[in-house]
């Protein structure tokens, strides 16, 4: 078996989601926020804290929808992925 | 002689005080107080045991039982580690190793806040802490709150639905007088509730509000296991051992191929298999309920219900009390009692259910005792990753 990076192409659909209400660490003060499980295109798997959505409104987000990555800086060497809803209506 | 029924399970026994305690209580000491209760209950002495089974303590309690066990197992792979420990006590029993076997729970989970001690940070090089954890993924609730929406989701259900789970499972902890939730004496917000309470409560991970959540208390609890010849012997009734599994379908949730099953459905088919029984030979059903979604799921994965409708045992009210099949009649995780890992209360009851101990005025009041001849028991343990279950039969 070999193993090899791929570039992917950072699209996928929300797989699920959820709004947290009480986080530890940094997250404490974002709460409420929007945490999912994204279904990336190449077929793996990520958590994620989605981006511009409205977490007082869970039920405007829907399974299935479209997003797209996004690198937040963290520090100057580290960039972390988060997810952008790109197209609201599950297709 | 056949695995089914090679051993049963011939006590079992809690600590002192569990809950809440006044005085803050260690682990070791719930451990403790818990088997020394089970061997004056069985009149087994401490001696006797020879295989020890416990999440991690299995060496320490050993060392301060002073007993030296020919057979030594930790597994330590969440709230279901009892019921697989059962069933690895099984085993060895059957394949002549021991003859007795002790299933030890130890667990402050509330008095640890008070005490102090080591921090839970993770460990940065695992899984979870480098892929979850960034995004504020903070314990249990955090995770089974995807679950609860995919099963929504996929089956048409709503968080609604799964409230009659915990208002169900709140009936049973009325009838437990040593239910935390038992009545507003226990628990200022004890007593009965309703699906506006359980729907009204704090939000914690939406659509999962406090009610759907189980407890954080203090709990020790003990099964003694023994083979026939034993079992016979004692003054206790045995419950017998008739089918035991366990499987796995991932450690993390990023790893859960579907948020609407867990591996419930293969362990329990084997253990029904070894049993010789299916769903519909069940008279009692213990399922861990660390949340009401994950009690109802495993009654579909177990069978006592179809895909996507296990709900309907609470909603419709054949889980309660006087209902056609029983759920967690100790109250559960929800109202009982939940120290972390759940499994040893569900073994706890399962045995008083089954061995028609259930009603002692201690452990519970007029109302708890059923019928039931047969019980499934399953633990789920983790992120909806790991389960064993039992299939247990009355003497």
């Amino acid at each position: 078996m070999s193993i090899q990076w791929i570039e992917a192409s950072g699209e996928g659909r929300i797989h699920t989601y959820a709004v947290q209400f009480r986080a530890f660490g940094g997250w404490a003060e974002d709460t409420p926020f929007v945490t999912a499980y994204i279904d990336l295109a190449e077929g793996d798997r990520m958590a994620t804290v989605l981006r511009g959505v409205d977490a007082s409104r869970p039920e405007s987000i829907s399974i299935g929808a479209k997003v797209k990555v996004e690198f937040e800086a963290a520090s100057d060497d580290i960039h972390i992925p988060f997810f952008r809803v790109v197209e609201e209506s599950a297709s | 002689m056949n695995l089914s029924k090679a051993a049963a399970i011939v006590g079992a026994a809690e600590a002192v005080e569990i809950g809440y305690p006044e005085e803050p209580r260690t682990s070791l000491q719930l451990h403790i107080e818990a088997i020394k209760a089970v061997s004056e209950q069985t009149g087994i002495p401490i001696s006797a045991i020879d295989g020890i089974f416990s999440a991690g303590w299995s060496s320490e309690l050993a060392e301060h039982l002073g007993i030296h066990p020919r057979y030594i197992d930790t597994t330590s792979v969440g709230g279901c580690s009892f019921e697989m420990h059962v069933h690895h006590a099984l085993l060895a029993i059957f394949a002549g190793v021991i003859d007795v076997a002790l299933v030890s729970h130890g667990q402050n989970g509330w008095s640890a806040r008070r005490l102090g001690g080591a921090s839970r940070g993770g460990d940065a090089s695992a899984p979870g802490t480098q892929m979850s954890m960034p995004y504020g993924f903070s314990g249990a609730p955090s995770n089974y709150s995807h679950a609860m929406v995919r099963h929504n989701h996929r089956f048409g259900t709503t968080p609604e639905d799964f409230a009659h789970v915990a208002v169900v499972t709140r009936q049973w902890a009325t009838l437990n007088p040593r239910a935390v939730m038992h009545s507003k004496e226990t628990h200022e917000f004890g007593g009965p509730i309703t699906v506006d309470d359980v729907n009204n409560s704090r939000m914690i991970s939406w659509p999962l509000t406090l009610l759907h959540c189980c407890l954080v208390t203090d709990h020790g609890g003990a099964v003694l296991i023994a083979r026939p010849e034993i079992a016979r012997s004692l003054r206790t009734t045995p419950v017998w051992i008739a089918g035991a599994a366990e499987n796995m379908s991932h450690a993390n949730m990023l790893e859960m191929e579907d948020f609407t099953a867990t591996s419930a459905f293969a362990s329990g088919r084997a253990a029904y298999k070894m049993a010789g029984l299916g769903p519909d030979d069940m008279e009692l059903a213990l399922l861990y309920d660390s949340f009401t979604l994950t009690a109802a799921m495993t009654a579909e994965m177990l069978g006592l219900a179809p895909r996507g409708e296990g709900y309907k045992l609470w909603k419709d009210g054949h889980a309660a009390p006087g209902g056609r099949l029983p759920i967690n009649t100790n109250g559960g995780g929800l109202s009982f009692n939940h120290s972390g890992m759940y499994g040893m209360h569900l073994l706890v009851e399962a045995y008083r259910q089954l061995s028609g101990t259930a009603e002692d005025g201690v452990n519970g009041i007029e109302g708890k005792q059923t019928n039931a001849m047969t019980c499934i028991v399953n633990g789920t343990g983790g992120s909806l990753s790991t389960t064993g279950t039992l299939v247990l039969v009355a003497d």
